[in-house]
């Protein structure tokens, strides 16, 4: 009897319930989505891959790799606020349902610091004073 | 926080239990940590402040203040004295203390002879390795993984 | 003519969502013993310790349980924290404490609901679900995530909240207080309910200290013990009354949850309101070396974290003890004597989470 009121009104009233894939909510600006790397930006210091507590980033500084696991990644959000450039990005929208496993890899020019020391150091030096 | 812990054995651990049940204390739980390859450490936490009512006020100076711990060393191939027939609650986390640890204890109510987590059949635990981690990298190799459990 | 049959009850089964195996010995219908089997979803999280970072941590112990996950990284946080001999600054205090409470707000309306489906209340399970929405958006548009926050860090929280987003969740705290105050009546008053709990799985007063029950189920019984009473993150500050009941029966424990999710509410909009400005972190010296313990208020009950450092990057050892572990040996108190059918009802009435019991 007491939820005599409570059901009349769900009767007359709207569904609290979406119908989700046709209608969607608007995300919150806030949410921790989709993370994706701007990896011109990148200079592969391994921070994002050093804090990671479930190591789903893997950077390889030399070749200017840079590789996510999004099926490894908790969305904890870690490597984008410690990344030093802001060039990790993090998106309110959720990473949709997947039906196989896949690795995001990046490839961008390697840090300028690691041709100097391909180069030699004499150069870098000869660079540092020339600046 | 830090805390200070009684020292007791084996032998004094029952009556000083006892002595904390007569004084209405809670049974908190049990901490183990391993200090060698053969000796284990004990912690008891008890809980006395059940009827306290406000403790907020004096919390800076007694931050989770109530709290008595007893500290046991114990010989992991000896039998350690249960403490399930003082405080029955005892019983889960001492039947846990034998699947991780390999130990046994004495006078279990109900003892699941170091299976509580694992299926009868299962002789070894598959990721019990607070110890067996350390004993497969360090020299006492030929028991193997999981092979105090026994 | 009495016969005896032992009936499995989970670890799957209807009404407990919760993979916990409970051996039933019944007489026709009185159960007259009961032997839990754990180790469905022992998944070895302690042990992790060794591998991690103490910083990284904390995003595995969030993930001991889904519920309450900030409760736990709060737990965790304080203890490295005193370890170091570091206090979190006090804004970070009390944004702790409000993402605390909205986990509990949320998690005592969630087992409402399950307890209502529980003796076959379905629509009021709804309606608790349909509540529970509110923070769980509060949740999501706070911190990142709808259930597991991952807000602490060691030293402080990593995010701050606007005054715009305030206001806008004082607003929200509203609609939530309503829709539980309008279940108020057929939750606690209606007579299908009563006759479905009150009476049942009966734990005393003196059983309740002696089995070492926790939290609601401790309070159900008549103590008025709760953590946030020792004043931890800033609880000291807040106008905090635990919630206690005489009866220890199933009613009781449930009357305790409901008043303690409406407290809740009243303490996250004064947390709100009285949001002081101070920075979010404090800068770590060094790594935890010792031993430390520290307790908190979970809503189920009271959690425990014993860690040891050794001055180096990974600790030494933790040891977690949920509430639920803590409140099995009362269950197991309770269950025999009682009906098969109230069975259900008294096993979710102590709000089992075994996945932290596992760990």
């Amino acid at each position: 009897m007491y939820m005599l009121k409570n059901v009349l009104r769900n009767l007359s009233g709207r569904p609290a319930t979406r119908l989700y894939p046709l209608e969607d909510r608007e995300p919150f600006p806030a949410y921790r989505g989709r993370i994706h790397n701007v990896v011109e930006e990148c200079i592969f210091c391994s921070s994002c891959a050093r804090l990671c507590p479930t190591g789903a980033i893997a950077v390889d500084s030399r070749a200017g790799r840079w590789e996510y696991d999004p099926f490894l990644c908790v969305y904890c959000s870690v490597c984008v606020e410690k990344c030093p450039t802001k060039c990790l990005k993090q998106e309110c929208t959720h990473r949709t349902a997947s039906v196989g496993k896949f690795l995001v890899s990046r490839t961008g020019t390697p840090r300028v610091k690691k041709a100097k020391t391909e180069a030699g150091e004499r150069k870098a030096a000869a660079a540092e004073t020339g600046g | 926080m830090f805390f200070e812990a009684v020292p007791v054995t084996p032998e004094t651990l029952l009556g000083e239990v006892r002595r904390l049940a007569e004084a209405k204390y809670r049974f908190v739980t049990m901490s183990q940590t391993v200090l060698d390859e053969h000796t284990l450490c004990l912690y008891y936490h008890f809980d006395e402040n059940l009827t306290l009512t406000d403790l907020r006020r004096a919390c800076d100076l007694f931050p989770q203040a109530g709290m008595t711990h007893l500290r046991m060393e114990v010989d992991k191939d000896r039998p350690i004295p249960s403490i399930s027939s003082i405080y029955f609650c005892a019983l889960l986390i001492e039947n846990e203390t034998q699947d991780q640890f390999g130990v046994r204890f004495e006078g279990l109510p109900l003892d699941y002879q170091g299976a509580m987590y694992l299926e009868g059949e299962v002789a070894r635990g598959p990721y019990f390795t607070m110890t067996t981690v350390r004993r497969a990298s360090g020299e006492a190799l030929p028991k193997g993984p999981g092979g105090e459990q026994q | 003519m009495s016969r005896t049959t032992v009936i499995p009850f989970g670890p799957q089964h209807p009404v407990l969502p919760e993979p916990l195996h409970i051996r039933l010995v019944v007489e026709d219908e009185n159960v007259v013993q009961a032997v839990p089997q754990l180790g469905f979803v022992h998944r070895g999280l302690e042990s992790l310790v060794r591998t991690k970072d103490f910083n990284q941590m904390v995003f595995v112990v969030e993930r001991i349980c889904g519920i309450c996950s900030c409760i736990h990284a709060n737990c965790y946080c304080n203890a490295i924290e005193d370890m170091l001999g570091v206090t979190a600054p006090p804004r970070a205090q009390f944004l702790r404490v409000i993402w605390s409470e909205l986990h509990r707000i949320h998690s005592h309306l969630l087992w409402l609901g399950l307890f209502a489906d529980a003796f076959g209340f379905e629509s009021v399970f709804h309606q608790f679900w349909r509540v529970r929405e509110h923070v769980m958006d509060i949740c999501e548009a706070t911190a990142g995530n709808r259930v597991i926050l991952s807000i602490n860090v060691v030293g402080g929280v990593r995010r701050d909240l606007v005054p715009d987003q305030i206001r806008w969740m004082l607003v929200q705290l509203d609609e939530t207080e309503k829709g539980i105050r309008e279940l108020t009546k057929t939750m606690l008053n209606d007579y299908t309910v009563q006759e479905r709990t009150r009476g049942i799985g009966v734990l005393t007063r003196d059983e309740a200290r002696l089995l070492g029950a926790v939290g609601p189920t401790l309070r159900g019984s008549g103590w008025e013990c709760d953590e946030r009473m020792h004043g931890y993150a800033a609880y000291k500050d807040l106008n905090f009354v635990p919630v206690v009941e005489q009866d220890g029966d199933c009613y009781a424990r449930s009357r305790v949850r409901f008043y303690e999710a409406l407290h809740s509410v009243a303490l996250v909009r004064e947390a709100l309101n009285r949001l002081p400005e101070s920075e979010l972190t404090v800068k770590l010296p060094g790594n935890p070396d010792g031993e430390s313990v520290f307790r908190v208020e979970q809503p189920r009950g009271e959690l425990f974290y014993y860690v040891r450092g050794n001055g180096g990057k990974m600790l030494e050892r933790m040891r977690v003890r949920t509430p639920t572990f803590a409140n099995i040996p009362p269950l197991l108190h309770m269950l025999p004597g009682c009906k098969l059918p109230d069975v259900p009802v008294i096993v979710l009435s102590i709000d089992p989470c075994v996945s932290c019991t596992e760990r």
